[in-house]
């Protein structure tokens, strides 16, 4: 079990995001999302996946104008400036990288948001206060936050949401027999150092332990496989681009990264699941009866 | 066009020839869409392959064989001791083929290969 301190996780951060906003911007889409895209179809584009994943969790969580909305380890403040927009929510975006947090609050003032958004350089185990949020995402976090600090995870996130809110986890699982290899200690020696993808039933179990209860599950690993592949292509066709801005090891490392992680999501090996919870109450919680309105 | 064993080149090379036995031995059961080149020599099954898996040299070869490392393996790719031209995903997939070949090895392949991986 890995120690997950905050001086460790900041370092461990800053490695992985604090290469260069413009190598990102090289094979991510136009609005910087770096996690798992959301295929309509079999060939829709990386962009339009990447707005339709925004779609999906926006419609998942039942955002409403005037509601609070905390995303947590908020990138590039991509799903921020998103429900801003669209969904007219008040939007406080939290990250352990200090080039994401500038980078999002610049985007937010180009984009007018400033009475609607904010983003933080802080982490998340700072955030004080007790049912602040209506609504909470982690999109692609709960795989940096390691085993030893998830009852801290969830019970923080518990603390912050108020009573009739809703949580929804997107990250990367492993298989609850997974152990380390060498193929893992690689990704975390020269990618993610201290990435630690919680199983699925690690997950709902955290969530029941700390008085929430599911409402869904979803398991996007294909659509996971294809972002991999999408990137991996983007890379590719933007190398000379690429290596004015990092060296070629490190450039070999992404693609290689990228394309394994393709394979492992094909194969079954990692998943993308996205949960939603509410928070455990004496009434009905605050989804519909039915979900024909997320695919409406 | 697929070709049952490989075809080499430079043909009259010694090493080439045992890299194409290498070579069918380790994919005898798998799709032979792709190419391989060690150095200046090429194995070839294919005219229009779907990728090429570039060695520097046979050394590597006998390495990564030898002791199969995940670890060493993408620190093998990381420094350009191999490389995959034309579809990268496809071409990593040739691991799984490798780890399948393994376990359904005879000892007369297995002998076969460790005198070729000791003569290149």
């Amino acid at each position: 079990m890995l120690r997950h301190t905050k001086a460790r996780d900041r370092r461990s951060i800053a490695h992985h995001y604090d290469i260069s906003n413009d190598f990102y911007g090289l094979f991510l889409d136009s609005n910087m999302a770096y996690t798992c895209a959301y295929y309509p179809e079999e060939d829709a584009e990386l962009e339009r996946a990447q707005l339709a994943k925004f779609e999906h969790i926006a419609r998942k969580l039942r955002l409403k104008p005037y509601q609070t909305l905390l995303d947590i380890g908020c990138g590039w403040g991509s799903f921020i400036v998103y429900a801003c927009k669209h969904y007219g929510v008040t939007a406080h975006g939290v990250t352990l990288s200090q080039q994401q947090a500038d980078f999002a609050n610049d985007w937010i003032h180009r984009e007018g948001l400033e009475d609607q958004a904010v983003v933080e350089y802080r982490d998340y185990r700072d955030l004080v206060g007790q049912a602040q949020y209506d609504r909470v995402s982690a999109i692609g976090i709960v795989e940096h936050v390691g085993y030893r600090n998830l009852a801290g995870y969830f019970s923080g996130i518990h603390r912050l949401l108020k009573d009739n809110g809703l949580f929804l986890n997107h990250g990367i699982g492993r298989c609850r027999e997974w152990r380390p290899n060498p193929g893992s200690d690689w990704i975390s020696d020269r990618v993610f150092p201290e990435g630690e993808p919680p199983s699925l039933s690690t997950v709902v179990t955290q969530l029941e332990d700390n008085a929430f209860e599911v409402q869904d599950v979803e398991n996007l690993r294909a659509h996971y496989a294809k972002t991999c592949a999408d990137w991996v292509e983007r890379l590719q066709r933007n190398r000379s681009a690429c290596l004015a801005h990092v060296d070629e090891r490190t450039y070999r490392t992404w693609i290689l990264y990228l394309a394994m992680s393709s394979i492992y999501f094909e194969e079954g090996q990692i998943f993308l699941y996205q949960v939603l919870a509410s928070k455990r109450m004496p009434r009905l919680a605050p989804v519909p009866l039915t979900r024909e309105d997320i695919y409406a | 066009m697929f070709y049952t064993s490989a075809e080499v080149l430079p043909r009259e090379d010694k090493v080439a020839q045992r890299l194409g036995e290498i070579s069918d031995i380790l994919f005898r059961h798998s799709r032979k869409d792709f190419n391989l080149r060690v150095g200046e020599r090429e194995i070839r099954y294919t005219d229009s392959p779907r990728f090429v898996v570039v060695v520097d040299q046979p050394r590597t070869i006998r390495r990564l064989l030898l002791r199969p490392n995940q670890y060493a393996a993408a620190e093998a790719f990381v420094d350009r001791h191999f490389d995959i031209e034309g579809d990268l995903i496809e071409g990593l997939r040739t691991k799984n083929a490798l780890a399948e070949r393994a376990a359904t090895l005879r000892t007369g392949e297995k002998l076969k290969l460790l005198t070729h991986l000791f003569l290149i």
